[in-house]
């Protein structure tokens, strides 16, 4: 029998992934010379919720931990933004560096109370923390704005304030930097054993990982590039407020991850980037975009559990089963066949 | 005292009124290869999750090497020495042979916590897990994912991630469970094969897999040990064939 | 005695949440069903209530019409949407966000965004004189002893009906209740009809109380949510004893350290989950 060689695919899928990722990017870096401010201003929205979608990512998708409460993490990094850039003139990168450190420390905050919680219990201890945060944006006043948050961020500190193509192409370069990072993260050994949290907990810990030490390190990372976005949020909209940390916010960001396909490293970014043009387009048509909103949701449970790219994959394996044979079932006659995992597909999937 | 592999001695372990393990004593030396039989519901993987550590007893205490490991976590005790396998197929499903055994071998202390570079391409990393891929025959396999592998392939993977970090002290919670019996032979001669010094303690229901390999059986009955001897003593032992047989008759 | 006018306002809030929590620990504590749209569904309650009220006048007429309304349209969700997704945590998580925003804009669209205040039903009005000299609402008070009797009513209805027991039969094991000749489907559909149904009763007491907006079904919600995991999932009397303390919390908090209010109760919660997930009377989870 023929074994299929799935070392001989990968280089060029490797290839082929670097000039789509090329291409990709350069078509990124040319809208703001295409694109009408507004629709300038979505795409720069649909960086900052796909980084966010992204990080949650990492404690959902990868380390199987379905969080409720990640608008904390995104509503802190706007409300850093809005109390420094308000109160003081600290540089830009201060603020990042400061959006970074708020982030991790409230995601060890998050990962020290789910040392042990899974499923329902996981979501509403994570739903309490980040309600308990909500309540602090809300009530201290003083600090917050409360109900109606801060407003009038400027975007003076930032480099090349004033034009929205440059802040369009700083929120590029900073979410492409933050996807590599998170990339290369979730292949190191604190990364894939992160993805290990989800597979089999009790067998990590028999092959001598101490598990509460993982989740942790997943909700710092995820909640320290989850506050970035929120910074992003912040700037473009000159705002933070209360909904930044909402409850919606959390639910909506697991409808991202969900919908693009949670199982794989862009499927988050490509559901918030689906969502968000959906909107723009039915903001044309009518008014009533929560009720459509609804819809996607209750569509999105109902039909695309696996996402987009989980659909996408799947039509693939299909397609490709034709060629290749499982070695370990074709013997026993099974047509359930399968094929190898592609290992450095663009479309990542999770087991990689 | 230091020769004992594991030492665990008066394990009570409760489960709300249920008592899983009953005063249970076990010393198992250095290089020893004990087995574990009994009926159904004698307590055997209870008493495994406590020598492993995934379990704290409600009573007694666990030795592991001459050290008090009785609060140890499972994590701790894996670092000093002890693997285990597990009765039903744990394994990281999704992700690949080849994955599933760089996992494994990064768990030692100057890798796991790395998070800047790719796990496969840490020093000795991807060298030891290609070797590894060779000597156990996975190397055709080696990117498929766990999931798809067949039933037995499975049942192998447990023991090459166990085997794979050179443990002192390897805990086998029935591994042939479940395989055909051709496989179940290989499985055997496979085990039997495994170094000398590394002390096994088993569970197994096939007497006949159990008694080949033991140097030593226990059989726990109740939650409590009914008797300890080498293989051909237990095998006419009255008290363990009347458990065996009615056990038979009940079922 | 301001002391004890406090804590009568946190039972009386309490008794709200509990009101809301029974339904919610019903569908979800019995069917392992979580339904986020508990909240939607006691607005729907509560508006519906107050639309009838002005056009009949008939307080308890619209009150029992809102309800059955209400519980019709909860078990069109179950029998429609969420039936499809039985014990699939997070698309049921989802499915009833969404059919929260669907419900949520519906209602937007019909009554404004501005908050409405339904009646006091006649004879509940004005105050009464407790221990002399403190005064307290009748209706507040009136909501004390709806929450206590709802709650033992469910209760001894769980333990002494035949339903109770097929309900816990079938959440126990849907195969083998299949086996026994209990319509687990039918069964579903009832608990989740009588759980919307639980939703719009609170929620037209909880319009009377606090007042409704579109806005507030997620408030109670979330509350009720922490209500009934605090008390362990599906347990009646730890849920009772769970909004009392949310209740006296959520009270105090607002009293005492105003602009801390949500944290005093989202924090205690969030620690005391921490360390005991399965909350105050739930059952251990075997595994």
């Amino acid at each position: 029998m023929n074994l299929p060689s799935p070392g001989d695919h990968v280089k060029s899928r490797r290839l082929r992934s670097a000039v789509v990722l090329g291409v990709l990017l350069l078509v990124l870096l040319a809208l703001p010379f295409v694109l009408p401010s507004f629709y300038l201003f979505v795409a720069t929205r649909i960086l900052a919720l796909g980084l966010f979608a992204t990080a949650f990512n990492i404690v959902f998708g990868f380390g199987g931990m379905p969080s409720l409460g990640h608008a904390a993490f995104f509503g802190l990094g706007a409300y850093v933004v809005g109390i420094a850039s308000t109160r003081s003139d600290l540089p830009f990168v201060v603020i990042v560096v400061l959006t970074l450190v708020a982030g991790t420390a409230l995601g060890v905050v998050f990962g020290l109370f789910n040392l042990r919680a899974k499923g329902i219990y996981l979501l509403l201890l994570t739903l309490a923390l980040a309600q308990a945060a909500y309540g602090l944006a809300f009530q201290q006043v003083e600090l917050t704005g409360g109900d109606n948050g801060i407003s009038g961020i400027t975007r003076e500190g930032v480099p090349i304030p004033g034009s929205a193509s440059a802040f369009y192409w700083l929120a590029l370069a900073m979410v492409v930097v933050s996807l590599s990072l998170m990339w290369a993260f979730m292949r190191s050994p604190v990364g894939m054993a992160i993805t290990g949290l989800r597979e089999s907990e009790s067998r990590l810990a028999a092959t001598g990982y101490r598990v509460g030490s993982y989740r942790v390190y997943a909700f710092a990372v995820s909640g320290a590039f989850s506050a970035v976005a929120g910074l992003l949020d912040a700037y473009l909209l000159g705002s933070a407020s209360p909904s930044n940390m909402a409850f919606l916010l959390s639910a909506e960001v697991m409808v991202f991850a969900i919908l693009g396909g949670a199982a794989f490293f862009f499927g988050p970014f490509l559901g918030a980037a689906v969502i968000l043009s959906l909107e723009l387009y039915v903001s044309t048509l009518t008014s009533r975009w929560t009720f459509v909103l609804g819809i996607v949701y209750v569509l999105t449970a109902l039909f695309m559990s696996d996402g987009i790219l989980g659909r996408i994959a799947y039509l693939r394996r299909r397609a490709r089963r034709k060629t290749a044979e499982s070695p370990t079932r074709a013997a026993a006659g099974e047509t359930d066949v399968a094929v190898p995992a592609d290992t450095d597909d663009l479309v990542e999937e999770r087991h990689t | 005292m230091t020769d004992m592999a594991i030492a665990a001695r008066g394990i009570d372990t409760r489960f709300g009124s249920f008592l899983a393990n009953s005063d249970v004593t076990i010393e198992v030396p250095v290089g020893e290869r004990r087995v574990l039989i009994g009926p159904n519901g004698a307590g055997k993987t209870t008493l495994f999750n406590v020598l492993a550590g995934q379990l704290r007893p409600s009573k007694g205490s666990v030795e592991m090497l001459g050290r008090e490991v009785t609060r140890k976590p499972a994590y701790q005790r894996a670092r000093m020495g002890l693997a285990r396998t597990f009765q039903i197929n744990n394994l990281f499903d999704e992700l690949t042979v080849r994955q599933n055994i760089e996992i494994t071998l990064a768990s030692e202390a100057r890798s796991r916590r790395v998070f800047w570079r790719d796990l496969g391409s840490l020093p000795g990393i991807r060298a030891r897990t290609n070797a590894l891929l060779t000597e156990w025959e996975f190397s055709d396999l080696a990117d498929w994912p766990v999931r798809e592998l067949a039933y037995g392939q499975q049942r192998v993977m447990e023991i090459v991630l166990a085997m794979s970090k050179q443990p002192r002290v390897l805990l086998l919670d029935e591994p042939t469970a479940g395989l055909a019996p051709a496989d179940a032979i290989r499985l055997t001669n496979l085990l039997a094969a495994l170094p000398r010094d590394i002390t096994i303690i088993m569970i197994e229901h096939d007497m006949e897999v159990a008694f080949a390999l033991a140097d030593r059986v226990t059989v726990l009955h109740q939650g409590s040990v009914l008797a300890e001897d080498v293989p051909g003593r237990v095998a006419v032992n009255q008290e363990v064939l009347q458990v065996y047989l009615g056990d038979m008759s009940d079922a | 005695m301001v002391w004890l006018s406090n804590v009568l306002n946190g039972l009386a809030f309490g008794s709200l949440l509990f009101l809301v929590a029974s339904g919610l620990t019903i569908t979800f504590g019995l069917m392992r069903t979580i339904n986020l749209a508990h909240g939607a569904f006691y607005l729907v309650g509560g508006y519906l209530a107050f639309d009838l009220y002005v056009r009949t006048g008939s307080y308890w007429l619209s009150l029992v019409v809102a309800v059955v309304v209400t519980a019709v349209i909860g078990m069109l969700v179950e029998r429609l949407l969420l039936h499809r997704l039985l014990n699939q945590e997070l698309p049921q998580i989802i499915l009833t966000v969404g059919v929260s925003l669907m419900i949520g804009d519906l209602l937007l669209t019909q009554y404004g965004g501005s908050p409405i205040s339904p009646p006091t039903p006649a004879g509940l009005e004005g105050s009464m004189q407790l221990f002399g000299s403190v005064i307290f609402p009748k209706f507040r008070a009136f909501l004390i002893v709806l929450a206590l009797v709802l709650a033992a009513l469910i209760m001894a209805f769980l333990r002494f009906s035949s339903i109770g027991a097929k309900v816990r039969s079938a959440v126990d094991d849907q195969e083998i209740a299949r086996t026994i000749g209990i319509r687990v489907p039918l069964i579903f559909l009832l608990v989740f009809g009588a759980g919307t149904a639980l939703a719009a009763f609170a929620g037209v007491w909880g319009g009377a109380l606090t007042s409704l907006s579109p806005d507030t079904g997620l408030d109670v919600l979330l509350l009720a949510l922490v209500v009934v995991v605090v008390g362990g999932l599906g347990s009646v009397p730890g849920a009772l004893i769970a909004a009392f303390a949310v209740g006296l919390l959520d009270q105090f908090g607002k009293v005492l350290f105003p602009e801390w209010s949500l944290f005093t109760i989202y924090a205690p919660v969030a620690l005391f989950l921490a360390f005991r997930p399965n909350g105050l009377l739930g059952k251990v989870e075997s595994r």
